[in-house]
């Protein structure tokens, strides 16, 4: 598990003020929707938002790939990586 | 004119009994002179508060205060915090040491000629119900208006009994409903009634005798004493206070004998309906000469003299009713409304859709603090449910039926904090009290054990709370790899927040003292929490022991006092 991917999990945890979850819980690899860890819709609005200040990444809603990158921790952290490397 | 006050002081029943307590009986002319030597000891035109543990000598100071021209104010708890809540809403506090202590001194002065019998419109109590903010809410109700309802229900319920049927209470004279039938309706029908509440059934067996009445709740119906079955009969067996379900209604039906006659009403209107499940959804009968109708949106409302004269009162129950047998079926609450992030959510309809949920035995839906942005839930799981749980943690468990929710209801309306118990906390009343099931979330996600038993020392600020620990628990994770122990910190924040939901006390603590660990604490023990609140000094001793009494821990927190309480502060000079 890469520090950011810890980093991630901590950030989504305080974002969306969520009780009864702690890092460890939360597997890199899981989906992170539905019936991996049960984010929503509403989550996702508020956990976009939050991304886009702390990492300053672009998030176009209408990008085909931006399931691909909320699939998990893992894809969202490799996805940030991209964002900043680029 | 006042039915109560005409028969407590008529020579003709001074030899009558009033009120038993173990094997004594006093009559109405011992409890009238009482009742003439207190008068003699309070003043005219105050706010007198009482809460007694004793019936007998809360009826003694109940009388005095009006015959002495004063209001009666009656809290529904002596928990330090509620006193301070509605604190400068009174001007002297009554309990059974004072108004005992009033008496002996009432003995050793010449008795004054004492005031007349009051207009009964004029002599007025004041409860508090807890407003659908949660801040005490007083109702302001006259002996007259009590007196009108059991002129009304006396008819019906009467009868019923022999001339002797003494009357057995499980329910507190704090409440209107153990008010009217445990203080006033005695007097007035001229029958015995019991001066302790029966706190459990046990205490009912020994006291019960053939025909009498008696006065519980629904959630004491629910939970029968298996000896009741061979006990003597009660001839009446009332319930109010909350809805008693169908099969509570059977099983009582079958193990006293009687089927329970329900009430339904509140603190503001008294009595509405009465009515005995002998099948499933039996309809109410309005009692006689109270008028029914229903607003726009289907909710009841009445008009008798003892609720608000001849002007209707709305109520937020919805009803459906049956003008040719003059009877209504109740559809559940309508209000119940909180906004959350603008949008108007009703708690009903969340319930209402949990319930169906195939994993949810029951639920209720609140916002945990005022200005909370989140919707909460505190859910009872079946054992499909449970089995969930065990299998997701709480977490994903609280997602997934968010997930199964959002197929009826708004965003606005999902809820994001869950607590899971195995019964929802109720009060004596049976009813769920907004504090009890906000002091779950007190801990933030930092869970607090459930409590299985719960004994409170009603001499003091004391209490023994059971808890349930279990190895899930965030508390135990860590430390130590595979001998998992209960940290030291987690010990002290629990005690203070325990102390907070059972005493109302500070949450914050300042200071720690006399700290000692004799044994760690495991997943597996059964533990007692003791905790004893010295408010006035703002200090909590607690005490974790075992089954076996071992000690596990002790120590004294002293509590930190907010300092921008006034109300606070005014309160203890006056007391």
């Amino acid at each position: 598990m890469t520090s950011l991917e810890t980093e991630l999990k901590a950030f989504i945890i305080e974002t969306l003020n969520l009780e009864d979850v702690q890092v460890d819980d939360i597997d890199s690899t899981e989906a992170l929707f539905v019936d991996g860890l049960g984010l929503d819709s509403i989550d996702a609005l508020e956990l976009g938002v939050a991304l886009q200040k702390k990492y300053d990444v672009r998030i176009d809603a209408k990008d085909e790939n931006v399931k691909t990158h909320f699939a998990s921790v893992r894809n969202l952290a490799t996805f940030i990586q991209s964002e900043k490397g680029a | 004119m006042s039915v109560f006050f005409t028969n407590l002081g008529n020579p003709q029943n001074a030899h009558t009994g009033l009120c038993f307590e173990n094997d004594t009986t006093l009559s109405v002319g011992a409890i009238n002179a009482d009742i003439d030597r207190l008068t003699t000891q309070l003043d005219a035109g105050k706010r007198i508060s009482i809460y007694c543990q004793s019936t007998r000598l809360f009826m003694i100071a109940l009388a005095a205060v009006w015959r002495a021209g004063s209001t009666a104010i009656l809290p529904a708890t002596d928990k330090s915090g509620y006193l301070d809540e509605i604190g400068q809403q009174f001007d002297t506090h009554l309990d059974d040491a004072r108004i005992q202590q009033l008496l002996i001194a009432a003995n050793t002065k010449p008795v004054p000629t004492t005031p007349g019998i009051p207009p009964a419109t004029s002599c007025q109590a004041i409860f508090f119900t807890s407003g659908s903010s949660g801040t005490p809410k007083p109702v302001i109700k006259t002996l007259a208006q009590i007196e009108d309802e059991i002129t009304i229900q006396s008819p019906l319920w009467r009868p019923l009994m022999g001339d002797d049927a003494r009357i057995i209470g499980l329910v507190s004279h704090q409440h209107i409903y153990g008010l009217i039938f445990r203080v006033i309706w005695p007097v007035m029908t001229k029958q015995i009634t019991c001066a302790q509440q029966a706190q459990f059934w046990d205490m009912v067996l020994g006291e019960m005798q053939t025909g009498d009445m008696l006065v519980a709740s629904p959630a004491q119906l629910k939970n029968l004493h298996p000896d009741l079955a061979t006990a003597p009969r009660p001839a009446l067996v009332l319930s109010s206070g909350g809805p008693l379900d169908f099969a509570a209604a059977q099983s009582a039906t079958a193990m006293l004998g009687v089927c329970p006659t329900e009430i339904y009403g509140s603190t503001e209107t008294g009595g509405i309906a009465w009515r005995q499940q002998h099948q499933e959804n039996a309809p109410w009968h309005p009692l006689p000469q109270l008028e029914t109708g229903l607003n726009d949106v289907g909710c009841l409302r009445v008009r008798a003299p003892h609720i608000a004269g001849t002007d209707w009162y709305q109520t937020e129950d919805r009803a459906m009713l049956d003008r040719e047998k003059n009877c209504f079926v109740l559809k559940g609450r309508a209000d119940r409304v909180v906004k959350i992030g603008g949008k108007r959510v009703s708690l009903g309809a969340v319930e209402e859709h949990l319930r169906r949920n195939e994993l949810i035995e029951d639920a209720v839906a609140l916002l945990a603090r005022e200005d909370d942005p989140r919707l909460a839930v505190v859910a009872v799981l079946t054992p499909d449910g449970k089995a969930e749980l065990e299998k997701r943690g709480r977490f994903r468990m609280g997602r997934l039926l968010r997930r199964e929710l959002s197929k009826f209801e708004e965003d606005a309306a999902l809820p994001q904090r869950w607590r899971f118990v195995d019964r929802l906390p109720t009060d004596s009343q049976g009813k769920k009290p907004l504090h009890l099931l906000r002091a779950l979330f007190d801990d933030n996600g930092n869970a607090l054990p459930e409590v299985t038993e719960h004994v409170r020392n009603h001499e003091r600020d004391a209490v023994s709370l059971t808890l349930k620990l279990d190895g899930d628990m965030t508390c135990f994770k860590g430390h130590f790899p595979g001998q998992p122990i209960l940290p030291g910190v987690i010990q002290l924040h629990w005690a203070a927040l325990f102390g907070a939901s059972v005493f109302g006390s500070s949450r914050n603590v300042a200071e720690v003292s006399q700290l000692k660990f004799r044994k760690p604490i495991t997943p597996s023990d059964v533990i007692r929490l003791e905790l004893d609140l010295d408010a006035s000094a703002h200090r909590l001793k607690f005490s974790y022991r075992s089954d076996q009494d071992d000690l596990h821990s002790s120590g004294t927190l002293k509590l930190r006092v907010p300092q921008d309480d006034g109300a606070k502060d005014e309160g203890e000079k006056i007391a």
